[in-house]
Parts: C-alpha cells; structure tokens; sequence
C-alpha cells in the first residue's frame, strides 16, 4: 500500500480530490475516478511485476512505440543519454525512412508545383502517408512525437479552401524544421503559412472589416490560453495588426498560394495589444510585433509549458514541473529542447500515472512493436479512419484530443487492428513469424517472446498468463501464436505508455 | 405480446365489441370496425413519461439568425447586406417561409415545415450560455457539463441524468450511445455508454470459429483492472451481441421518410437513420449523441441556395424531417430530440462573406410532446443599445431552463440539481401535457372519453364543433398518423388499464 499511497501523493491527485471539496460522494468518486483508476491500474500492475524502470518509462513517453532496439539504446545510453540522443534528431542516420517517404512526390513539392494539381486528394494521402511511415520506422522518434504534438497544437482544417493542396507546406516547412526549435520561431514560421492563413479565415481579413478567427485563436489556443488574460477587444486589435496577411491566388505564376502581404487590405491604424500601443503605419511589422510580443509573454511560456507537460508526463502534471518548463521557456526565449531537458531531467517518472495512447499511437506502436514491414502504406489509412484517427482529418484548431475519457471508450477498433495486424491480413504490411516469435514453439517461449518485443519484458503476470493460457496446450501453431499475439496487443496494459 | 407483459390485456381480450359500442353509443356505425377490431400490436402508454433522447450538437457556432430568421428587424438587414435571408414577400427565391409572423425560416430549412405544423417542432430563440468568453472549447464545454465556467466537473449533463435514473430494463446493456469515434463531453461519465461509430458494423474481426475463445480471453484481461477500460471495454462485449441481434442494414424507414445522403454511408443522414433504427429496436438505449459539424462560418458563410451553409442547413432539416416522419409518426415511439450549439454568430457580417463568434443562438426541440408549432423567445431585439456587448445577439434564455424541463417532464427525472448544479431553472412550457386519448379534453383518460372518441373517428366536423377547443389529434392514441381502427384498440386499453 505504500507505494501506492506515495504515488497518489506525488502526483497531485490528492490535490486535484481536494479542489473537488465537499459533492455528493459519487460524483467525487466520479470525478477523480479516470484518474485514480488508471493510477491503480498502473500501480497494481508496478507493484507485483517487473520493478519500475526510469529508463524504460522514457522510451514510452518519447518514442511513438516501445521496441527492443530502443530499449537495449536505452539502457546503454542511461536515461540522460537516450534523452540527449533523441534531442538531436539530425544526428541520426535515417535516410531509409528519407528515401521511402520521398517516393511520394507531393511531400516534397513547392507552392507552385502544388497548385498545379487539379485534385488535392493524393496530396493528403501522401501527407497521412508519410505522417503514419515516419511514426512506425523513423529512427527520430521524440521528432516524431513532437511533431505530432505541433501539428495538434497549429491544428488546420485540411479541407478548407486550399488547404488540401498545401497543407503539406505547413508541415514540411513551418512544422518540423522548427519542431525542436524555439516556439518563437515556431510561432512565426505557422503564422505566415498559407494553410494556416486561409483555414482560420485571416487571408479575407481586411482593414475595416477583420476577420477575427485567427487572431482569436492565436491568443487562446497557439499562445496564451483561454485563461491568459486577453479581453474581446485584444482580439479585435490582434485582427487588426493581421489584415493584409494573406496568400497569393493559386492562378499566379511562381507564387501562387505562397504568403502574401497585401499592404492595400492592412488597418494602417494605431492598435493596442496586451496593453502595448501598436503605432499606425507599422505595415506587415503590426503582426510581427505581436508575435513578438505573444513570444516572450509569461502567459505563453505557462501556456505552452503546460500543454507540454500534459502531453509528455501526465494528464494533471504538478503545477511545480509546469512551472519549472515554464521558467526554462522565459529563460531561454522559448528553447525547445531546453524545456524538454527540464521537463524530463527534473520530473518523478516513477510518480507519473499513465496515460492512454490515443488511437493514433495505438496502431503505430503495435506495429513496431510487432516489426511490421509496410511497403505500401495505403491500405492503412482506412485502418486509422476506422480506429478514429486519421492524421490530420481533425477540423477545428483545437487538434485531436488527448483526454482519457474522450478515447478510452473506443477499444473495438484497437482489437480489431492488432488482429489483423498480428495475422499478416493487412494489405502491404506484413509482419513475420520469424520476428514475432524468434523459433518459439512452446507457449511460454511464445510469451516470453511477446512479452520482450511488446513490453520490455515488464508485461504484468496476470495477463501474460491469461494470454500464454491462450496459446495451451503445447505446442500452438502458428496461427494460434498469431491470435495470442493480438491478444498480447489488445491487453490493458499495451493501451497505455 | 405475451399477457404477463401486456397490463390488462387479458380484459382488453374480454372486452366485447357489444360493451364497447354501449359505451360509444352508436351501435350501426360501429359495426364496421368489427374487421378491424381485434388485433393487438402493443399496449404502450404513448403519454409515457421515459422518452428516448437523441441529442444533435451543432459544432462551431451556428448561426440561429440565418436558421430562424427575424425577417421584421430592420438592423438584420442594415448589418448582414449579403448573409441575411431576404423577407417572405421578397421575390427572391432565397426568401424565408413565414412561421409565426417575425421570424422565418430560410429555403435549406423548409423540409421542417412539416414537424412544425404538426406542433412537434420548437425553436427556442436568443438562448444559451451567459459566459463572454466566444471560445468555441470553453463554450461547448459549459453548455455541454451543464454549467458555466467550472473545471471541477468532469461529466456531461446528459451522463448526470443516466446516472441519476434507473435504466429502461433492469439488466440494461447499453443506455447511451455517442454516434462517432469518441464520446463528446455531454456524454462522458455516463453509465454503459460508449461511443460506436458505426452501428452497423460492431464485430470482432478474424475468424469466426476462434471468436468466442478470444472474447473469453479479452473479457478476462479487461475483468479487473481499472476504470474506465473496464467498463469499455465490457461495455464493447455487450454491446456487440446487442447490435449484431438488429437488422441494420435491412432497416426499413417508415414511409415518406428519406434520410439525406444514405449513399455515401456515413454522415449525418446515416447515423439519424441508424439511431431510428436502434430505437425502434427497442434494446433499452435511453439516450443517443450525435454531432454534426461545420457551423464556424467565419468566411464563405454562404446561406443561400447551392452555397456552404444552405447544404449544412438542408441535411440537418432533412435529417431531422426523416427522422419525424419515421419515428415520430411512423412508429409513435417518444422520443425527444435536443438540438442546440456553443454560441450564435456576430449580428455584423465580416469581411470574408461570414461572421464571428457571437453570443445567442437558436436551440430546436422536437417531439410528440414538446409543445412546438412556434418560435419561443423573450426577444430582445437588434438594436445597438439590446445586443449583448453592444455586438451580438443576446442570450435571454438559459439553455438550462430548456434542458431541465425536458428533463423533468420528458425523461422523468427530478435529480435537477445533480444534473445542473448550483442553478435553479424557470420551465418555460415546451412540453405538452400528453393529449392522447383525451378527447373531451377534462384531463383525464377515462370512459367519458369513448364517445367523444367514436365522434371524433367517424364524424370530424361534428366532433369539432361539439368540443371546439379540444384537439382532435388526441383521437390519434396510437401516434401512427392515422385516426382509425388500431386507436380504438389503444384507447381500450388506456381506459381499462391507466
């Protein structure tokens, strides 16, 4: 029990049940239910099995999957080490990945060569392509995972406009090369992008008759936060700074759908933001001065230092870890990697309560857990469409979720993945015996195979009983073992990271 | 339907005509109901007071000025030259149709028309939330926990209600169901609800001869760990047998009912038809949630005929037509539909041909007993001095005032305070007492009601003007549009057994 009392206490949950203060008992219960239940579900499962692992806690939370490879360099390298490698993305040797997503053309293209395209259906495809390529078999998987967590955060409505035919821009050219950047830059690099322009309404914005859903939304949702402290009429001067911030129509040769400054559409007028008097006449500088200013706010580092936090470490991160990443944010002008260094070399992995992989995550990490050699992504996009998550189908900029009660209803579809997956049914992607089971013949040499190549080796008794049970009496065939693999897949424990 | 379920059946059964048409008092006429007299279908109580709720999110904003139009205030046409939807006596084919003499609806919207003149159609204008804040995420979230600006709350108003009733039946498998692949906030924390985004199609996948041994397997390993997968995931278990027992894809709308696009197979059309045909099942699913979005029009607003908004507009009418004219009429199953948004949209057109976040908006209830035919509202007009923040339309009604009755009168539940905490609601009278079977109009259900009846069946105008200020609709016991043979039956019933 003292272990599980020490985790409560870590972790603020007996903060968050005291905030509830006096309801009626079953809402309390209710209340503090998502997050108390997986915390003992974790703690049950930590308590009877493998002791807890630092080093095998980082691999989950920065990786898009737990593999052995990935671990084995974990427990080389240290806890420390395994961070600081996977902070340099670029070091890494990756071009079999590089090469595989280049065979899809349209990642690569320019504005021009996009809007060419009379349909922008092969250019989304390709873009979810890459996107599901890159998760499984990337070498730079905290890339990857932040990546994912931008593209959530700078979220567009792909069908909008134009923006199925260079969506793909904004990922390629403001999204990941900025991914471990600084949010300034970040921040700077989507404002100006077309896609973003056009999803949130600002390449109509006009003096005189703004438009005001970008500028709303990149107060509340990509810097300070609805609780940041801006009032309507910030919106209203934040829309005004951004008038003329635009895009050239995609019939202009050479330029068409690339960011434009329509200098005659700009309000030339005085603004004030957050209290900062804007002089008139500033032009395109309006906008950039805001950015600035939103950049180096302490509203922005809490907001983005939070929004980390929640999606590295836990659902309900200690108010001390938030402020700590924020305080590195401030100090660092927004300095990814710095944030992430103070994020996890200063956090209790052990205190952290798990959180539930999205369907996204799911999928990805039961394919590499599995080594599942894709050679034709394609068939996969209906996979993802039927588990929920398809990258980048979600319409409002809020990106998709990362709630536990928003996604913890939906297993039906992981079941159904993990099997297919597991039987070699899916179209192009292929997963072998020889790497599943390694010349395993028995049940218990198939499980604890499974349980090295899914787990770490740490996949609770209970289960790995129940699902050895499945594969009795000796010796299963191969298609038994593949059933008690997608079994192995499907278990509670490989829900969560 | 066998006797033990059936209260009174067996004394409908005695029932002789020779002691009915005593009652009735015209012994020549009636003796041509004798062919279609002595079938039972059901014994259902159609006043009863467990609906069935379907709740529809309207997701981004909708725009209630362009839904339900004010076509007599000046300031909407002086504010929205291009966007407002031009007056009845225009000669503009995207003019409203007239409802009650101030507000109108546009063209895409018209497939209601019937709903509404039936009286099962409610527009509730100028209501929702007072919070300032315009964010699309704060807003749905309040009006969807059912209380504004409070993070302690975790659960849906809808989940609260689940919680605080009994179930339908007593070994209920599944209460509610969001139609979509993940539950929306107004549902979670719900007892045995989980979201299926496709009903249709709600399998284990593999071979069919290991999947029992497999569900055995996962119903193990999800057995005894924590919430909320344990309930997922047992939920899922039972949900698949329960769903795989309906028809789906056989399912035969009533007649007149036409889903909107039912051949792309998934969208809104579809899911409205799926949750008509979930319901019709009768399997014990007390509330269905199903989203519709697309209504944040910032730019390319586009409400009139062929353009964005008038297709958004016609495949929720349409969606909600299909679902009266199926459900509703056709098969006289209670249900109550909700239809509400986070916020209304900017009296002022903006520079895209759109507009931003306002504040009021139009929520839509409809039902057989949801007292509807009529735009409710405490308008409070567009002037620059009435708008809300001197920009908006203002909100006069608590979306809450709405919800609680419907709560109360509708799903039988008096658990208000649990289900919208720290706020006392005012019912502002959209539901109706039931009529059916009432046909002298006393309140009661009872035997002075046969001859009444028998009038109203056999002789319209004189029943009429015998009881001028009744409704004749309630000679409609059986709610399936017809007044004829198979009432006569329910109406037996509802006397001998109430």
């Amino acid at each position: 029990m003292s272990l599980l009392s020490n985790l409560i206490r870590s972790t603020g949950v007996m903060d968050e049940l005291e905030r509830l203060g006096p309801l009626p008992s079953r809402r309390r219960l209710l209340t503090a239910g998502g997050v108390l239940g997986s915390l003992l579900a974790a703690g049950r499962a930590r308590a009877e099995d493998l002791p807890f692992s630092a080093t095998r806690w980082l691999v989950g939370r920065i990786t898009q999957g737990m593999t052995e490879t990935e671990l084995n360099l974990a427990n080389s390298l240290g806890y420390a080490g395994y961070l600081e490698y996977h902070l340099n993305p670029m070091a890494m040797n990756d071009n079999a990945t590089t090469f595989f997503v280049n065979l899809y053309p349209t990642v690569n293209y320019q504005s021009w060569q996009l809007s060419q395209l009379p349909q922008p259906s092969q250019i989304v495809r390709e873009l979810q392509i890459a996107t599901i390529y890159r998760a499984v078999n990337s070498k730079r998987q905290l890339l990857e995972r932040i990546v994912e967590f931008w593209c959530d955060h700078f979220n567009i409505d792909i069908t909008k406009t134009y923006c199925p035919w260079v969506g793909t821009i904004l990922n390629r050219e403001a999204i990941r090369p900025n991914a471990l950047g600084t949010f300034p830059a970040l921040l700077a690099a989507v404002a100006r992008d077309p896609s973003m322009l056009m999803s949130l309404d600002n390449d109509t914005s006009v003096s005189g008759n703004q438009n005001e859903n970008y500028a709303r939304e990149l107060l509340e949702l990509h810097t300070l936060g609805v609780n940041g402290g801006y009032t309507q009429q910030d919106v209203v001067e934040v829309a005004r700074c951004f008038t003329g911030w635009t895009r050239y129509d995609y019939t202009v040769p050479n330029l068409g759908l690339s960011f434009r400054f329509n200098a005659a559409k700009h309000d030339n007028g005085q603004k004030v933001v957050l209290g900062n008097i804007i002089p008139a006449g500033g032009g395109q500088s309006d906008a950039e001065t805001v950015l600035a200013i939103l950049g180096a706010h302490p509203g922005t580092a809490q907001f983005i230092a939070s929004k980390l936090c929640k999606w590295f470490y836990s659902y309900s991160p200690p108010a001390s870890l938030v402020s700590a990443v924020a305080s590195t944010y401030l100090s660092t002008g927004g300095d990814i990697k710095e944030m992430l260094r103070t994020l996890f070399n200063t956090c209790n992995p052990a205190a952290a309560p798990p959180k539930l992989k999205r369907p996204f995550h799911a999928l990805v990490s039961m394919m590499r857990a599995t080594g599942a050699n894709i050679a034709d992504p394609q068939p996969l996009l209906n996979h993802f469409s039927l588990a929920g998550q398809l990258p980048h189908t979600w319409a409002p900029p809020d990106g998709f979720p990362d709630k536990l009660n928003h996604w913890a209803g939906l297993l039906l579809p992981r079941w159904n993945f993990a099997h297919l997956l597991a039987m070699d049914a899916i179209q192009y992607t292929s997963t072998s015996a020889a790497t599943l089971f390694a010349g395993a013949t028995t049940a218990q040499a198939a499980i604890d195979r499974l349980d090295s190549i899914c787990f770490g080796g740490a996949m609770p008794t209970v289960e790995k009983n129940r699902v050895k049970q499945y594969m009795l009496p000796d010796s299963p065939t191969e298609f038994r073992m593949r059933e008690a693999t997608a079994l192995a897949l499907s278990t509670p424990t490989f829900q969560w990271y | 339907m066998s006797s033990h379920e059936c209260r009174g059946c067996n004394d409908y059964m005695q029932l002789s005509r020779r002691q009915f048409i005593q009652a009735a008092g015209g012994a020549a006429t009636i003796a041509g109901l004798s062919s279609v007299l002595p079938r039972v279908a059901f014994a259902q109580d159609f006043c009863s007071s467990r609906d069935v709720i379907l709740s529809i999110f309207l997701r981004g904003g909708a725009d209630g000025l362009t839904l339900c139009a004010p076509y007599l205030e000046p300031a909407y046409y002086t504010s929205r030259p291009s966007l407002a939807v031009p007056p009845p006596d225009s000669s503009d084919p995207n003019r409203a149709t007239d409802l009650d003499g101030f507000f109108g609806l546009p063209p895409a919207m018209t497939p209601l028309l019937s709903a509404y003149q039936a009286g099962h159609l409610l527009f509730v204008h100028a209501c929702g939330n007072d919070d300032a804040s315009r964010s699309h995420f704060d807003a749905m979230r309040f009006m969807e926990v059912g209380k504004v600006n409070d993070s302690t709350i975790f659960d849906g108003w809808l989940a609260r209600h689940l919680l605080t009733s009994p179930p339908f039946t007593v070994n209920s498998i599944l209460r509610a169901v969001q139609i979509d692949y993940g539950l929306h906030q107004t549902l979670q924390g719900g007892p045995l609800t989980i979201p299926v985004p496709n009903l249709a199609s709600f399998g284990l996948a593999g071979w069919s001869g290991t999947v029992p041994a497999r569900r055995e397997a996962l119903a193990d390993l999800y057995a005894a760990v924590g919430e909320p997968l344990r309930s997922a995931a047992a939920s899922t278990q039972a949900t698949m047998d329960l769903l795989h027992q309906i028809d789906f894809a056989n399912y035969a709308p009533a007649e007149g009912a036409i889903y909107p696009n039912l051949a792309q197979g998934f969208g809104f059309g579809y899911q409205m038809k799926s949750a008509a045909a979930l319901i019709k099942a009768d399997v014990g699913v007390e509330a269905i949630a199903i989203d519709l979005e697309g209504w944040d029009t910032h730019g390319n607003q586009q409400p009139f005929i062929g353009g964005y908004m008038h297709g958004l507009m016609n495949t929720l009418a349409q969606g909600l037509a299909a679902f009266h004219a199926d459900v509703l009429i056709g098969s006289g199953r209670n249900v109550t539909i909700v239809v509400m948004t986070e916020f209304g949209r900017r009296l002022d057109e903006n520079g895209s041909d759109g507009t931003d976040h306002g504040h009021g908006s139009t929520m839509m209830l409809m039902g057989r007993d949801i007292a509807g035919g009529r735009v409710l509202t405490q308008w409070p007009g567009l002037a620059p001095e009435q708008l809300f923040q001197g920009i908006d339309l203002a909100v006069t009604t608590d979306w809450r005032d709405i919800l609680a009755e419907v709560v109360v009168k509708r799903l039988g539940n008096n658990n208000l305070s649990v289900i919208f905490p720290d706020y006392v609601p005012t019912f502002r009278g959209v539901t109706t007492a039931c009529a059916s079977g009432d046909l002298n109009c006393d309140g009661q259900v009872n035997a002075a009601d046969a001859a009444p009846f028998a009038q109203a069946l056999l002789d319209p105008v004189a029943y009429q003007t015998a009881h001028p200020t009744c409704n004749r609709n309630g000679a409609d016991v059986n709610a399936d549009g017809f007044i004829d043979g198979r009432d006569v039956q329910a109406l037996t019933h509802k006397i001998i057994s109430p």
